[in-house]
């Protein structure tokens, strides 16, 4: 079952359609969660922040958009994580070493940054490999650089200026298309 | 104006590239141990699908026994198919003495013409708003009669709220934020709501606290409130009161072994409580914190409907004390050289904001919550506990919030323990009336 044919099921509240779902994507999302929280949560944490996620998707089944389920679950599993972060207390300090300031740009209204998102996926397809790579683990599967230069066989270095630029080239393209 | 990052498109991208659905999964997923037979388990108790009671009652047994063994005061007469040591919303007791400015004139609007809605009280700081309100009947009857009493803490709602119109919904309060012009930059709200009975049950206390939980406030005013021209509209349909039939527990104070205790009691049987609440099968138990001891007690609840639709308008001065640290003295502090160094001291938050070197940018600046704490004219203290947050604009941002604890506990291995996410002990204090801010052991403001 493709993702559209389970987001029409669960949208109707199938339970098995839902059984699948958690199957499929209980490694990806319980990844996001290790990934987002930079391992600052014990594993019965992570489990009930991935339990957390489903759940939400279930009582929310009315907000999935039919070819955007991994998508929504992934933004799902990132607040829920940072909202458990922030309800955690420990002794360790927690640094976002992999954030950039450069990240930001600015995006007008609601209506247009849905529409930049739409966007996207254009826009990456014009970016070459293996920047292409890069930029969809780094923000679509929250792998941090060093991870990426691992498996990517990369130079760290490398990774994060390829980072750097493709973001430039995705904020260039926006601003192309009249989104910044 | 509004800003955004790269990892909000990514999120609302509507599907990913097909060259990249082909990557080795290997290479992304991370090994997390996490079984998918477990995760369906706990996502269908929560929801309450059907389950086997034999499972369950096996649970039971293993987690009674577990209790007895760690030596808690736990009657073997609780070994019965009507019992289950299960732990609900630890309810850690909030207490404040805090600078409550007159709440008058907020407008109030209430659509149930049976109650009575009052606040009672309204503080906060820039990004931290606490709201109280009192709610009572019009022909002064009680909510629910006397033998319910126990205050019942909400699931702590840390939900984000969206910055347009949309409600969050947690449990049987609804909670929407709105505002009359283009709204500030915040990347979302937290916010927790808990109450109480009173006066013979005739009140209904109910406190709703809201954050602005952004993680980068960057770019942002530190004087600036978030909440000014906003409407907050608070939706309610009921809530659950409690009555105690047995204490089966009691805790002197929440030393480690204590909540090594109480956290073998709730780990176990989180699911079992989920699945028996649901399904309505079992009375269950919570911890009262009554001022001294902390009671684990069996009772039960109930819902009681208390249907009020109201709405505040927000805009207050904002309730804060600010006091700047020289150089010498923050850098000693925190560990690494920081400039214009600034504490913004408010009822509910103690917020540290300040300039770091950037070459020393990614460093973790040094928080100890042991010697960390404000010191009050009574010489009472309350620990401060921290999110601390670096970000590479070179500003370090802590907010800290008031704890009676240093830790809210751990397990053997050193693992912070999250009672179902709420909070054990957060306090509100009356910030006029702190003597001494001790942060590392070093003293950084003193009356």
């Amino acid at each position: 079952m493709n993702d559209s044919e389970l987001a029409r099921k669960l949208k109707k509240k199938e339970e098995k359609a839902f059984e699948t779902v958690i199957r499929q994507y209980t490694p990806l999302v319980a990844t996001i969660v290790r990934n987002v929280s930079k391992g600052l949560l014990s594993k019965e944490d992570i489990e009930e922040t991935v339990t957390d996620v489903f759940v939400t998707l279930w009582k929310n089944t009315d907000s999935i958009i039919e070819d955007k389920l991994k998508g929504y679950l992934c933004r799902i599993a990132r607040t829920r994580t940072l909202n458990r972060l922030s309800a955690v207390r420990n002794h360790e300090v927690l640094n976002i070493d992999d954030y950039d300031l450069e990240d930001d740009f600015s995006l007008s209204a609601e209506v247009e940054k849905n529409a930049a998102a739409a966007q996207l996926r254009e826009i990456i397809s014009e970016i070459e490999m293996p920047d292409r790579e890069i930029i969809i683990r780094y923000y679509y599967y929250a792998q941090n650089t060093t991870k990426i230069s691992e498996v990517m066989g990369l130079n760290l270095h490398t990774v994060k200026s390829k980072l750097q630029r493709t973001r430039s080239k995705i904020k260039s393209k926006l601003l192309e298309r009249g989104y910044v | 104006m509004k800003r955004n990052t790269m990892q909000y498109l990514f999120d609302n991208m509507d599907t990913i590239p097909e060259s990249l659905e082909n990557i080795d999964e290997s290479t992304v997923y991370t090994q997390t141990g996490i079984c998918y037979d477990h995760i369906e388990k706990a996502v269908r108790t929560k929801l309450g699908f059907r389950k086997s009671k034999k499972t369950f009652r096996k649970k039971l047994i293993i987690a009674l026994v577990a209790a007895a063994l760690t030596g808690s005061a736990v009657s073997s007469t609780a070994i019965a198919e009507n019992y289950s040591l299960v732990f609900g919303n630890f309810f850690g007791g909030y207490s404040y003495a805090a600078t409550i400015s007159n709440a008058e004139d907020v407008q109030v609007h209430v659509k149930d013409s049976n109650l009575n809605v009052k606040v009672a009280g309204l503080t906060g700081d820039e990004r931290s708003v606490f709201i109280e309100l009192n709610i009572t009947k019009k022909d002064g009857s009680p909510f629910v009669d006397s033998q319910y009493h126990i205050a019942k803490r909400g699931t702590l709602g840390y939900e984000r709220l969206n910055s347009k119109n949309t409600p969050a919904v947690n449990g049987d309060v609804k909670i929407v934020l709105n505002q009359d012009d283009e709204p500030d930059s915040f990347s979302g709200i937290g916010y927790d709501v808990w109450y109480s009975l009173e006066n013979d049950n005739k009140t209904v206390k109910m406190c709703v606290l809201l954050e602005d939980v952004s993680e980068y406030p960057k770019g942002n005013s530190l004087e600036k409130s978030t909440w000014n021209n906003r409407t907050l509209q608070i939706q309610s349909t009921r809530f659950l009161a409690g009555k105690a039939d047995k204490v089966l527990a009691s805790f002197d104070n929440m030393d480690k072994d204590a909540v090594i205790r109480q956290s073998q009691l709730v780990r176990q049987d989180s699911s079992l409580l989920s699945y028996h609440l649901l399904n309505n099968t079992f009375t269950n138990t919570d911890v009262f914190y009554n001022g001294k001891t902390f009671d684990v007690y069996q009772g039960t609840f109930k819902a009681v409907n208390i249907p009020f639709d109201i709405s505040l308008k927000l805009n207050y001065q904002v309730d804060s004390k600010k006091i700047s640290i020289d150089d010498k003295t923050a850098s000693a502090v925190f560990g690494i050289p920081q400039t214009d160094c600034q504490l913004w001291m408010s009822a509910t938050r103690l917020s540290v904001y300040a300039k770091n070197d950037r070459s020393h940018q990614g460093e973790a600046v040094r928080f100890d919550r042991e010697k960390t704490m404000v010191i009050m004219d009574d010489g009472s203290k309350y620990y401060l506990s921290a999110r601390n947050i670096y970000d590479s604009s070179g500003i370090t941002t802590m907010r800290l919030r008031y704890t009676l604890f240093p830790s809210e506990g751990s397990d053997a291995q050193g693992n912070v323990l999250n009672y179902n996410n709420n909070y054990v002990n957060d306090q509100m204090i009356d910030y006029n009336k702190v003597a001494e801010i001790i942060i590392n052991g070093m003293t950084v403001y003193r009356k």
